[in-house]
């Protein structure tokens, strides 16, 4: 186990620098030189070169990502140009209000995919499969932000149970005192996830009801409750956690787009708007949080799959 | 979709070990020509027809109705804008007093576009990235899949959203784009089908009478994995469809006069709540009909490739 782990932290280690180098460059070339961004189109040539100076812009790029490396490895992501505050100190506002988005979201997600495709692959090709499965088909075909324009049509604007006008608060806190606000982006961001989720739950579902063990539980006399909670369920999930931890991408993604849709004041909502402002800090600072995000996610998802299964041999 | 419990055949694809029981109904029939048999299994699948026949229905809509349906796209129409279906203009006008119907075919001959030349770009860097790992293999294939990692655990979209900032706006460079950060799930399955590939008999016998590495990537594996790949390529123009959306809704699709489907459905966005339906649903129906009709393809290419892998 020790071997392994080791292993295993050393390679996410490689490839947290890769992200780092690959991102960092990425941003270098499509920006070389911040000053005529931060100081405006009509900065004249000689202040944009004394900018670029002063902060070590136009030395080589390997020292300039030498010096960043270094700083991130400090925990400090740099300056907001368009802010004027700290990356770290928007980060801190901002954080809590998109985890809290993407783990509700997730959490929700998992509770319904979960027992839907057990469902599904249990009444194989029902009346309640073969909706669920067309269902998950178009859904799964839908961009979120559909999604979520779709809910705002029917539960905000027809129906009107829900406000199509999101809190603007930026804590949590602030945010959740208007909590029934949050209820459609989450079920946005959920809707989508539920589609994959599911599809990949009833698939495993159906791989472990074609496993021997399965019969030799009916045989046994089990009754197929018995043969559901303690046989299929237990296996059946196990890939839904390496999936889980794959799709952390396809989260944040989602999360960007609803921030936007509803204007919700997150970090996704922030990378949007500095993109336009080309805050590259900002842009640079996410990028990696995210990645840095999914290499642990995944890194979990292994680490918890080897303790749930111990069939899995740890090489 | 179908899991049948199968006997076990005495070695998965070895020659002359098809299962010879079961589906009698294909047992009269002799052929064995690879191509037929997948043909021939797709167009019974009811579904992967269905896909075929939207994405002809669009394609047609989007290519050829402009030629029918004569719209002035370029010049604003600020006297008739966010106007209700009528007669004169079947689905409306948006905000700037464009026909919807022909903005509809203008979007979709470029989202259209920038899907398939995405995923073929995609494809042909991903099958040369994972043929050449897989191959060569040792250190080199290790070098070559931690750059896959890295690059897929950075969010694809904030990656194509940084660079189509600076670069994007017209086809041709959102294509590239697109294809040139969406080659990693293409590298890794053709890699995965070269190493099963690269022990079997007929590869070997290429080596030993001389075959240099790009003659057996050209001549032996690329071609005994293309069904992997052609199935692949279906999801990636779906894929590819989902994201020029994605970046078009952020406002970073291609620009005036040109138009995708979403930026037409951002455009839009506020037209909800004042009421105008016809701004959004029919531009998100499409694109929801599109991607679902390459991924029914995709589903029924699969299917049929890995019966005549069955089968062979």
């Amino acid at each position: 186990m020790a071997g392994y782990l080791i292993k295993r932290l050393a390679t996410a280690i490689v490839v947290v620098f890769g992200i780092t180098l690959v991102t960092f460059l990425m941003l270098h070339i499509v920006a070389p030189s911040p000053g005529q961004t931060v100081l405006g189109p009509k900065a004249s040539q000689a202040a944009i070169r004394a900018y670029n100076h002063a902060n070590g812009f136009d030395r080589p790029w390997y020292e300039q990502f030498g010096t960043y490396l270094n700083h991130v490895l400090h925990g400090n992501f740099g300056w907001s140009y368009k802010t004027n505050q700290s990356v770290n100190a928007i980060f801190a506002e901002k954080a809590p209000l998109s985890a809290f988005l993407s783990g509700v979201s997730l959490i929700v997600a998992v509770a319904i995919a979960m027992p839907l495709g057990i469902y599904q692959a249990v009444k194989r090709n029902s009346i309640g499969d073969i909706t669920a499965t067309t269902l998950a088909f178009v859904l799964y075909s839908m961009p979120v932000f559909m999604v979520a324009l779709l809910m705002i049509q029917v539960f905000a604007l027809s129906l009107g149970w829900v406000d199509p006008n999101v809190s603007q608060d930026q804590s949590l806190s602030g945010a959740l005192n208007d909590w029934k606000d949050l209820i459609l982006p989450i079920a946005a961001l959920a809707t989508t996830a539920v589609a994959s989720y599911s599809r990949y739950q009833r698939s495993s579902s159906l791989d472990v009801l074609a496993q021997d063990f399965i019969k030799v539980a009916r045989a046994k006399g089990l009754s197929n409750r018995l043969v559901y909670s303690r046989h299929l369920i237990r296996n059946a999930s196990l890939p839904m956690i390496t999936l889980i931890g794959l799709s952390l991408p396809a989260l944040i993604a989602g999360n960007v787009l609803i921030e936007y849709a509803f204007n919700i004041n997150g970090l996704g909502l922030l990378f949007v708007n500095s993109l336009q402002n080309d805050d590259y800090n900002v842009l640079l600072g996410y990028t990696l949080l995210t990645a840095v995000l999914t290499v642990v996610g995944n890194l979990i998802a292994d680490l918890a799959l080897t303790v749930s299964d111990p069939r899995i041999r740890l090489v | 979709m179908t899991t049948v419990i199968e006997p076990i055949p005495a070695g998965p694809g070895g020659p002359g070990s098809g299962p010879a029981s079961s589906d009698a109904g294909d047992l009269s029939t002799v052929t064995t020509v690879g191509w037929k048999l997948t043909l021939r299994e797709f167009m019974s699948n009811k579904l992967a027809v269905a896909g075929v026949a939207i994405l002809v229905f669009f394609i047609a809509f989007c290519f050829l109705g402009p030629l029918v349906y004569h719209t002035n796209q370029i010049d604003t129409d600020l006297l008739n804008t966010n106007q209700a279906p009528s007669g004169s203009n079947p689905l409306g006008t948006d905000t700037n007093g464009f026909d919807v119907l022909g903005r509809l075919m203008l979007g979709g001959q470029t989202s259209l576009e920038i899907g398939f030349i995405a995923a073929v770009i995609a494809t042909i860097i991903g099958t040369l990235w994972g043929a050449v790992a897989g191959l060569i293999g040792g250190l080199i294939d290790a070098a070559l899949m931690r750059v896959v990692d890295i690059l897929l655990s950075i969010p694809f979209l904030l990656v194509v959203l940084i660079v189509a900032h600076r670069y994007g706006s017209n086809i041709w460079n959102l294509s590239l784009i697109l294809g040139v950060f969406s080659w990693l799930v293409p590298a890794r399955l053709v890699r995965g089908e070269v190493l099963t590939l690269r022990v079997r008999d007929f590869v070997s016998a290429a080596r030993t009478m001389g075959g240099s590495r790009t003659h057996l990537i050209f001549r032996h594996l690329i071609p005994n994995a293309m069904g992997t790949v052609i199935v692949n390529i279906t999801f990636q123009i779906a894929d590819a469809i989902l994201a020029l959306a994605a970046l078009g809704y952020l406002n970073f699709g291609v620009h005036y006069p040109d138009t995708d489907w979403g930026s037409q459905i951002s455009d839009a966005q506020d037209a909800l709540s004042n009421g105008y339906w016809w701004l959004v649903f029919p531009v998100g129906a499409a694109l929801v009909l599109v991607v679902m009709a390459f991924n029914l393809i995709g589903d029924g290419l699969r299917d049929a490739v890995d019966v005549r892998l069955r089968k062979r």
